[in-house]
């Protein structure tokens, strides 16, 4: 501080940086929205939180993933579960209200049987809070709803064949056996389905009530996210 | 992916690439929690105002067909924005539905009502932050705007170069204006805290006595030597 004329004191210096960040405590201050501030301030923030980012390949991957994850699962409201809670046998003998059989859809995708028809030989305990219904536990397979479901996790569905749009289904399909795909369009005579996974098309289905099993509310899913 | 132009990371975030959306996450998510921190978002709610913001905004930038909009980063902020002044009105409106439920609250005990009572938004409270924001919003009213602009910049360590840049002066002449700005805010702050009530006035003094005292870590101070 040389020359007092020109250079703020520390003091001054100070007083001004507090009054500012008083200033920038109201959330539509004009700086919140000046594009040059905050490109620069994003660019400042980013070098700070450097090390903090530092990730691998397969962790940047990995966080992609559970992100995309996280943000479909809320989109398309279903819950997200780590791994599936199977019960043992003294809790099904115990509350056989509280535990869901599991199928496995590809087999359950057999011509001419019912899902609930299937031997089950794995049992999910429901999880507390869920509304009332009836409900039937499936193992996917298959990656179309990848990143949000993968080959091998488990899916709870509350039956019923109401549909609205943005959640996620389970409906046989005319000619494919069962599949679990998001309600993309509902129309008066049919369903458009679509997969959340690029490059598959979307299917149609006719909309009726036997052909819809009922709606996904909760993916487990062993996935290390 | 940090090469990638906004436009360009919402494309491949369309294709499904994992890393796309992590770099999606690197570059916005610092900012944000900068201005949550700065405009006072409590900690426990950055998950339903930054995650959840960048989640929903992520998907709908992917689903709309047009362009990006303009301003990625203001757009974004300004989402976390409206998302928290929400969260606050609703508990604002919770706290009023409990006055008027005057017969339920009087038979509730404090605990029982903050027990059954969600997390609400609430200033965080750094010592003496109110009446420090309170004296700043009342100069701040008597600024023109670039000033008040000027010092947001100064408060968050804006280097000189780029105030000079952004107000289309040279690098002297913006330093000076600074220094003025910050000259007169010295004496208003002096002034105004004697007219205050003492308790407020001694928040003020402190205030002016810390700026005063030799700092460690400044970064305007060595900014601009570069």
């Amino acid at each position: 501080m040389t020359d007092e004329r020109d250079d703020a004191t520390d003091a001054e210096l100070g007083v001004a940086e507090a009054m500012g960040q008083a200033l920038l405590r109201d959330p539509a201050h004009p700086a919140w929205d000046d594009a040059r501030f905050l490109d620069w301030l994003a660019a400042e923030a980013r070098e700070a939180a450097r090390l903090a980012w530092r990730l691998s390949r397969q962790e940047r991957k990995a966080r992609g993933e559970a992100m995309m994850a996280r943000a479909y699962a809320r989109r398309l409201r279903v819950m997200q579960g780590g791994m599936a809670p199977l019960a043992k046998d003294e809790t099904r003998a115990a509350a056989p209200r509280r535990v869901v059989p599991v199928v496995e859809m590809g087999i359950a995708a057999g011509v001419g049987r019912e899902l609930w028809d299937e031997p089950a030989d794995a049992w999910v305990e429901m999880p507390n809070g869920a509304p009332p219904g009836e409900y039937v536990a499936l193992r996917v397979v298959g990656d179309s709803m990848a990143p949000l479901m993968h080959t091998g996790d488990t899916v709870l569905v509350r039956r019923g064949a109401d549909v609205r749009r943005d959640t996620v289904i389970v409906a046989r399909h005319p000619d494919d056996g069962y599949v679990c795909k998001r309600v993309s369009r509902v129309r008066r005579e049919s369903l458009e389905l679509a997969s959340l996974a690029p490059g598959r098309p979307p299917i149609v289905i006719p909309r009726d009530a036997r052909l819809i099993v009922g709606t996904v509310m909760l993916v487990w899913c062993s996935h290390r996210h | 992916m940090r090469a990638l132009t906004d436009a360009a990371l919402i494309d491949a975030m369309r294709a499904s690439i994992p890393e796309a959306w992590t770099e999606f996450d690197a570059r916005f998510r610092p900012l944000l929690e900068r201005y949550a921190a700065r405009i006072g978002i409590p900690r426990w709610e950055w998950s339903v105002c930054i995650t959840e913001v960048l989640d929903d905004e992520a998907l709908r930038l992917i689903e709309r067909a047009g362009e990006v909009p303009q301003h990625l980063t203001a757009y974004l902020v300004r989402a976390v924005r409206s998302r928290f002044l929400q969260l606050k009105r609703a508990g604002l409106r919770r706290d009023r539905r409990y006055a008027m439920d005057g017969a339920v609250g009087a038979v509730m005990s404090e605990h029982t009502r903050s027990a059954c009572d969600p997390p609400r938004i609430a200033e965080e409270r750094v010592n003496g932050a109110g009446v420090v924001a309170r004296f700043g919003l009342a100069l701040g009213a008597r600024l023109t705007t670039e000033e008040q602009q000027m010092l947001a910049w100064v408060a968050e360590g804006v280097p000189h170069r780029l105030i000079a840049e952004w107000l289309g002066i040279n690098r002297e002449a913006a330093k000076k204006r600074i220094a003025r700005l910050c000259r007169r805010l010295r004496v208003a702050a002096a002034e105004a805290s004697a007219r205050l009530p003492l308790d407020e006035r001694r928040e003020i003094d402190r205030l002016i006595r810390r700026a005063a005292a030799p700092r460690v870590n400044s970064h305007s101070g060595e900014s601009d030597d570069g």
